[in-house]
């Protein structure tokens, strides 16, 4: 069974083969002198300074929460999508008002300009 | 062996690794991949169940958003800050030692299995009948059947999800108009265009996303009203 799959599962295996067995080679063939200039973190040439865990703003959050919720909604949708010829205008109607409700929350983050960068 | 059986142990081996190496791995960023890695495997086992359509929002919604969601969460959060300034249950562990500390979870661990299977025993699994083989058949063979469940007898289920969504946003917008609050409250440049009842829509909607300045965003709003 699944034999439809058989084609990913090869193309993982051998993505995953590829990078492994370059870097291996890599590491066997490259001659390796580490000293403490060359094992700093690159930071565009320039001296690194400071941690690199920095604490981020709580805006990206939002953003990925906001994200989360419509890519949900469009999991709903997906299967409407495909099923809408059958099932009619009922189907279309309780789309509607399953997007109507999203929607209505973007539109209150929109006033209340959450949604906005600053 | 069959193949089926052994691409099911190769994945219950990856998902279980992974899953391991969540709670084991010092670095929490890594944790995170970790995590996402986990997601990878159980998707390949829906897959293995002719599950196609929930695999595919295994890829997209835990191992796209949840695991993003679970690397911004750690992010924002300073590490130095989470971390505690004794261990948990301190006074307690020394006073009874140290025999119950893989007791404790082994017994969290059995009773949670003991409850799982009490319940996987009432599905009525011999009930159930096998969608049909994924591999002669094209590619989301049970999205229309998910479609018309969905829409159909589930109507209601799928409406009440959608509200479960809407408070998910609200929540979230709450949090970011908290921040917002603490900024008016601290009086910081750009408080005074919090809320603005004078100007319309049309400009807001201009505006949104595209001020990185505050300060120039009056001028935005004036050209974009006119």
């Amino acid at each position: 069974m699944l034999n439809a799959y058989t084609d990913i599962a090869v193309f993982m295996t051998v993505a995953i083969l590829f990078i492994m067995i370059s870097l291996l080679l890599s590491r066997l063939l490259r001659p390796h002198h580490p000293e403490s200039g060359k094992l700093a973190t690159y930071e565009c040439g320039k001296t690194p300074f400071g941690d690199a865990r920095v604490r981020f703003k709580i805006r990206y959050y939002i953003f990925a929460l906001v994200f989360l919720v419509f890519d949900v909604e469009l999991l709903f949708l997906y299967p409407w999508a495909v099923t809408l010829d059958d099932l009619g205008i009922v189907a279309l109607a309780e789309a509607a008002v399953f997007l109507a409700l999203l929607f209505g929350g973007l539109l209150y983050a929109w006033r209340k300009k959450v949604l906005e960068w600053q | 062996m069959s193949t089926t059986l052994l691409v099911f142990f190769a994945l219950a081996a990856i998902s279980l690794l992974a899953a391991w190496r969540v709670v084991t791995d010092p670095q929490i960023m890594h944790a995170g991949l970790w995590m996402g890695l986990c997601f990878v495997g159980v998707a390949g086992i829906f897959l293995l169940l002719t599950a196609e359509f929930l695999a595919g929002v295994q890829i997209l919604v835990y191992v796209g958003a949840i695991t993003t969601i679970i690397l911004f969460g750690i992010m924002l959060s300073d590490v130095e800050e989470v971390q505690p300034q004794e261990p948990p249950f301190y006074r307690f562990r020394r006073r009874f030692g140290r025999w119950w500390q893989p007791a404790l979870p082994l017994l969290v661990a059995a009773a949670f299995l003991v409850a799982l299977f009490t319940i996987y025993g009432q599905a009525g699994w011999s009930d159930l009948q096998p969608v049909g083989p994924a591999a002669s058949t094209p590619a989301g063979l049970d999205i229309p059947a998910i479609g018309h469940a969905l829409f159909g007898p589930y109507a209601l289920p799928a409406e009440a999800a959608s509200v479960l969504l809407l408070s998910a946003l609200l929540g979230a917008l709450v949090l970011a108009m908290r921040e917002e609050t603490l900024r008016v409250f601290r009086g910081s440049p750009g408080s005074s265009r919090v809320l603005q009842p004078g100007s319309g829509m049309a400009g807001r909607e201009v505006n949104a996303g595209e001020t990185d300045h505050p300060g120039q965003d009056e001028k935005k709003e004036v050209g974009a009203g006119t």
